[in-house]
């Protein structure tokens, strides 16, 4: 058996470099996976000569002997073998789990303790801390919903209504502490549908608090406007590619350029038309659209972590290459439709 | 990224282990060689391997061959023949149970079906598909193991079915 953990989208603190064991400053931090911390600080490690070969290979030893620890307490006693997925979800969980204890501390105390310490005291360490981090991560429920965005968007609301919670309270630190749910239906920019062990939850909860500070940092009318306008993508089976905050830093992020003196969702009709005339003028190429949001993109700052709106415009960046090119491109993108009969209009 | 010992080096311990169980065995007139020590290692690295199990140590193999020493039909003959069966038995039901049966309550019924149907590899292994499906079925492991042929009408508590009569 080899157990191959993926990469993941878990967010756990970076660990910092540090002085401690000798021939731990020969490590880079850098080569070391943060989502496979324990194993690649020992390969690393070795591989710089930091540790010797006898070492590691104890180590590694130590490693499995906690997993049949982990296999006799999982069974009850009752069993010596395990089925090979069950044996990679309880390796996984101890290593998540000494991850968790060794990530805060430098590189040098790091190696220290696993070459030096038993599994067991940085894997309780480790589980110590896991359930501090799910407190922490039911407490930022309870707010997230508390401040949830009022929205007919099925994805948000299911996530917020039931599945989240399912997920939190049905976390097993101890068994099965990397757990991965692929079931993260509602688009996020930087939840990429899955999740990952408690850092995992932690940080999809800590996107929907700031999408939920930002969106509801606009008045209500303007956001309900703004969900009427985009009720067909919004309450479609099938929209799972919309997420609100995404939305809204469009709509508020195009008003800016337009002219509008604060960001207003949905965009004006009025400030669109303003827009397209100065584009019929003179066209704006992507990277003079992307300098013209990055000049205006500061107004927001004030509403949401400016990490969280650094990302949400990277991600727009390509829409901003197509949007300038011509006045449909961009009324579209604002969904508002030119209707040969009566003029503009924000339904097909 | 992480292995276990290579595939040599697991047999070369579990035979190791194996040999060990000699200082029991010799007084039953059991006793292993290296060779057949190692033999049974493979085969339980076999199963383990096709029944797609990890077991860490000498796990079950340990109780399994101890247990099946005290049997009254373990002659030196049949003795690594019958050892080799019990294990990809034992393995295969594990897994087809997905782990619904103890260890040593599969061994202890692996052993008492084997005493009660007169030392035969065959019945042995009749018995355990009859378990696989009685436990799958939500059915418990009972000791209805009984007398049981080819033909049962597979009632999972044991009690005759009065149309059959």
């Amino acid at each position: 058996m080899t157990a191959d953990f993926n990469k993941t989208n878990d967010r756990l603190p970076e660990p910092k470099p540090g002085s401690g064991s000798s021939g731990a400053e020969k490590i880079d931090p850098s080569a070391l996976d943060g989502s496979n911390y324990t194993l690649t600080l020992a390969l690393e490690a070795l591989r710089t000569g930091a540790i010797g070969r006898a070492a590691y290979d104890a180590f590694i030893e130590r490693v499995f002997d906690k997993l049949a620890d982990q296999i006799r307490l999982y069974t009850g006693g009752e069993s010596d073998s395990v089925m090979n997925e069950t044996a990679v979800k309880l390796l996984g969980s101890v290593l998540y789990n000494c991850d968790l204890a060794l990530k805060p501390v430098g590189v040098g105390t790091a190696l220290g303790r696993i070459m030096n310490e038993p599994i067991d005291s940085i894997y309780y360490d480790g589980l110590r801390i896991n359930r501090e981090y799910m407190l922490k991560a039911l407490a930022m429920l309870r707010k997230v919903k508390r401040t949830r965005i009022d929205t007919m968007c099925v994805y948000y609301n299911n996530l917020l209504g039931g599945d989240l919670e399912r997920l939190i309270k049905s976390y097993d630190p101890k068994f099965d502490a990397k757990r991965g749910c692929a079931w993260v239906d509602y688009s996020m920019p930087t939840v990429n549908r899955s999740i990952c062990g408690v850092g995992g939850i932690l940080h999809l909860l800590e996107e929907l608090q700031n999408e939920n500070d930002f969106v509801n940092s606009f008045p209500k009318a303007q956001t309900d406007a703004l969900w009427e306008r985009c009720h067909r993508e919004i309450a479609h089976p099938a929209g799972d590619m919309i997420n609100l905050g995404e939305l809204v830093f469009e709509q508020a992020l195009i008003s800016l350029i337009a002219g509008e003196p604060e960001p207003v969702v949905p965009v004006p009709v009025t400030a669109l038309i303003r827009l397209s005339q100065r584009l019929e003028r003179r066209r704006l190429s992507g990277e003079e659209g992307w300098y013209a949001a990055l000049a205006v993109s500061h107004k927001l700052n004030r509403r949401a972590p400016q990490k969280y709106l650094d990302r949400l415009l990277v991600r727009m960046r390509v829409q901003l290459g197509v949007i300038f090119d011509s006045s449909d491109a961009l009324f579209r993108f604002c969904r508002i439709y030119k209707n040969r009969q009566t003029g503009l209009s924000e339904s097909e | 990224m992480i292995g276990i010992r290579s595939g040599g080096e697991c047999i070369r311990t579990s035979a190791e282990g194996i040999l060990r169980l000699n200082n029991t065995l010799e007084s039953r007139g059991l006793a292993l060689t290296p060779d057949e020590a190692r033999g049974l290692a493979e085969t339980r690295q076999k199963s383990l391997i096709a029944n797609s199990r990890v077991e860490l140590g000498l796990g079950a193999v340990e109780k399994l061959i101890l247990k099946f020493s005290a049997s009254g039909y373990a002659a030196r003959e049949s003795w690594i023949e019958l050892l080799n069966l019990a294990l990809e038995l034992f393995y295969f039901v594990k897994t087809e149970t997905r782990d619904g049966v103890g260890d040593v309550s599969l061994i202890d019924f692996m052993f008492d079906s084997l005493e009660k149907n007169g030392g035969s590899p065959e019945l042995l292994a009749q018995s355990c598909e009859r378990l696989i499906t009685r436990l799958n079925c939500g059915g418990i492991i009972g000791d209805n193991i009984a007398g049981q042929s080819a033909s049962d009408d597979g009632n999972f508590d044991g009690e005759d079915n009065d149309n059959d009569r």
